[in-house]
């Protein structure tokens, strides 16, 4: 048929057509499926960074996510699949990396690498209160079933309790030898316990904040912990790749799980508590029945881990979030994996060819936190356009630190030279941007000479 | 080129932690920060082992699959190392080690944007060799002097084993056919995916 199409104009007319509808048509295809993350309406996109943490409603019609772009964004989720962004909760002073409702939706905690705790108010979107005291990041957060007591895990190898009702801390439960990754609240709100790198699960008396036992020496740090339903069981993953279930009746662990090559970051475990999922830095998330521990789906995303987790409240879809800026929820049941796998594809920073010196400066340096587009406000750090000659602290919509605001600074090729010469902890002192350094001179050049021609 | 790899003999580690004492000597490593520890499994119960754990520099390293500013790189001999530079201390990498590695100092802004810090296998960093700058960042380039690791080279009992991974392994594999028991090699599948394990 093709050499018939060929023996006449006709014929090289219509082949062409052809033939540039199918180039055409596949070009679309390829550039819709690396789109598909952020065209899917049941995804949740709207953040500037990579997604670290997601909780649910106890209704299941609600989402909260926290972000290295510093922000906490509040979800509501559709019946139809089409999931909208409520608010932005971006008064962080570092990226968010747990978020938990205080046991409505009106009410919720978010805390992050600034170690402070913060409550918030969804139906006035106020900040209600800043809770201070960790003296290093906050990883893991929980609330007791009345709503009246909080629990923080850090890096400062402590756990902290905080009264929600007092606004006041209540106490510091110091016991780990490593930082403390994971805790959880009884029921009661009277133990609380804690999951730590130094590898042991420990049980602690909220009552009169004493390490009461450790239940569980790992040997390997623990990174993750839920609850099963009725909080008899404590689900755990750890550094090591184990998923296992340790029994508070019994002491003992009363379930390991399939392990996972690289460590355990998410663990989910839906709301009537017939399913339970984990997630690793392996990419891979298994999910399990219970009911006769059967793993009934095995999904492989191709890029990257998986930070954190959630069931819908129908068990027929998980929202995970990994590297990308936005959260995929995908369908479990039912199977519906291959739309839903992501391609690895080159991220933002990462070095790409034909670029010039200072492109690739700002590719490496500056992309994961800044843009150069205007009005472009959903990343870690402001956007970048109209730079020079604008006063440190002044874009209009960003959230700076108070070391900004009181600067003085004109940003100018020499000021950014000396940022990047000396370093922001002496130039901007109490900025939120982390300690980055240029050190050759000539890089520096290339990256000011490439902000003076893509911030204009 | 040879492959570097570290190797733990769980039959011949006593815990005696001088891998640990001298590996924050070589390099001057701060307080609060540990490039080596030693963990015990099932400690106290029959069975009881323990392991050296850093870095193991894995072929396929996951800390570098999830940095999100792309800070870590491999040198032709395989060992995995990062630009403090770069660095923005987000401790994504530490989540992603299977070996618990990176560590983070408690210096910054907010508390804990500290760089990253971890293993180096005695080599260094990206800053020139011997210099100033890199003993600083990254501690002693002994791979530049033509050494092995110090913590495998002060083990009393040559549990812990460093250098190319072809010969580590035949060491090893002499090692327990001699004994005729015990593969404790821990890590070294999950390090190494592809080679010969325990």
């Amino acid at each position: 048929m093709i050499a018939h199409l060929m023996n006449s104009w006709r014929g090289w007319l219509a082949f062409m057509t052809i033939f540039l509808f199918c180039f055409a048509a596949t070009g679309m295809l390829s550039m819709a499926k690396s789109e598909t993350g952020k065209t899917n309406p049941a995804n949740l996109v709207g953040h500037g960074g990579p997604i670290k943490a997601i909780s649910i409603s106890v209704d299941g019609q609600a989402i909260l996510t926290g972000s290295f772009d510093y922000s906490a964004i509040l979800w509501q989720l559709d019946s139809l699949g089409t999931n909208k962004l409520v608010r932005r909760y971006n008064d962080h002073d570092g990226a968010v990396n747990a978020v938990e409702f205080v046991t409505d939706k009106n009410h919720f905690l978010s805390a992050g690498d600034d170690g402070s705790i913060y409550l918030w108010d969804t139906t006035s979107d106020n900040l209600l209160f800043r809770f201070n005291g960790h003296q290093a990041k906050v990883l893991s957060l929980a609330v007791s079933a009345n709503g009246k007591l909080a629990a923080s895990a850090s890096w400062d190898r402590t756990v902290r309790l905080w009264n929600l009702e007092g606004l006041e801390p209540v106490s510091i439960l110091d016991g780990h030898k490593g930082p403390v990754n994971a805790v959880l609240i009884s029921d009661n709100g009277q133990q609380v316990f804690s999951g730590s790198y130094d590898g042991t699960i420990i049980k602690w008396s909220a009552t009169t904040s004493t390490l009461e036992r450790t239940l569980h020496r790992h040997g390997w740090g623990i990174n993750v912990m839920k609850w099963l339903p009725e909080k008899q069981q404590i689900l755990f993953g750890t550094i090591n790749g184990d998923v296992q279930i340790f029994d508070l009746k019994t002491n003992t662990i009363s379930k390991i799980l399939i392990p996972h090559q690289r460590p355990v970051l998410a663990l989910a475990v839906s709301r009537d508590g017939k399913f339970l999922a984990s997630g690793g830095g392996d990419g891979i998330i298994r999910v399990w029945k219970t009911s006769d521990w059967s793993v009934v789906e095995e999904l492989h995303s191709s890029f990257g881990p998986v930070w954190s987790m959630v069931f819908s409240q129908d068990n027929k879809k998980i929202f995970y979030v990994g590297l990308d800026d936005y959260a995929i929820a995908w369908t479990i049941s039912p199977r519906k994996i291959d739309t839903e796998v992501q391609g690895k594809f080159p991220r933002r920073f990462q070095k790409l060819e034909n670029m010039s010196l200072g492109e690739r400066q700002f590719a490496r340096k500056c992309s994961i936190c800044h843009t150069l587009k205007p009005g472009d406000q959903n990343r870690a750090g402001p956007s970048l356009f109209g730079i020079f000659g604008r006063v440190a602290g002044t874009l209009k919509g960003y959230n700076y630190s108070a070391g900004l605001l009181d600067s003085k600074i004109v940003w100018n090729e020499d000021t950014i030279d000396q940022l990047f010469a000396l370093g922001p902890q002496h130039v901007t002192p109490g900025s939120k941007m982390p300690l980055q350094k240029i050190a050759q001179e000539d890089k520096r050049t290339a990256l000011i000479k490439f902000l003076k021609t893509n911030t204009q | 080129m040879a492959r570097m790899k570290f190797l733990c003999d769980a039959e011949r580690c006593i815990e005696c932690n001088a891998c640990v004492t001298a590996c924050k000597n070589e390099h001057e490593v701060p307080w609060g920060i540990n490039r080596r520890r030693v963990v015990t499994l099932s400690d106290g119960k029959p069975g009881e082992r323990s392991i050296s754990v850093a870095c193991m520099h894995c072929s396929d390293a996951p800390c570098m699959a999830v940095c999100p500013v792309d800070c870590f790189y491999q040198t032709p001999d395989g060992v995995v190392l990062h630009n403090k530079d770069l660095c923005i201390g987000c401790g994504y990498c530490f989540f992603a080690c299977p070996f618990g590695a990176p560590q983070y100092p408690q210096a910054g802004n907010f508390g804990s944007r500290g760089k990253m810090d971890k293993c180096t296998f005695c080599a260094g960093g990206p800053d020139a060799d011997h210099s100033a700058e890199e003993f600083k960042k990254y501690g002693r380039n002994r791979m530049a002097e033509g050494k092995l690791p110090i913590c495998a080279e002060m083990c009393s009992t040559k549990a812990l084993l460093a250098g190319d991974g072809n010969i580590v392994s035949n060491i090893y594999r002499e090692r327990v056919v001699g004994r005729g028991f015990g593969s404790g090699a821990w890590g070294w599948g999950r390090a190494y995916p592809g080679s010969v394990s325990n």
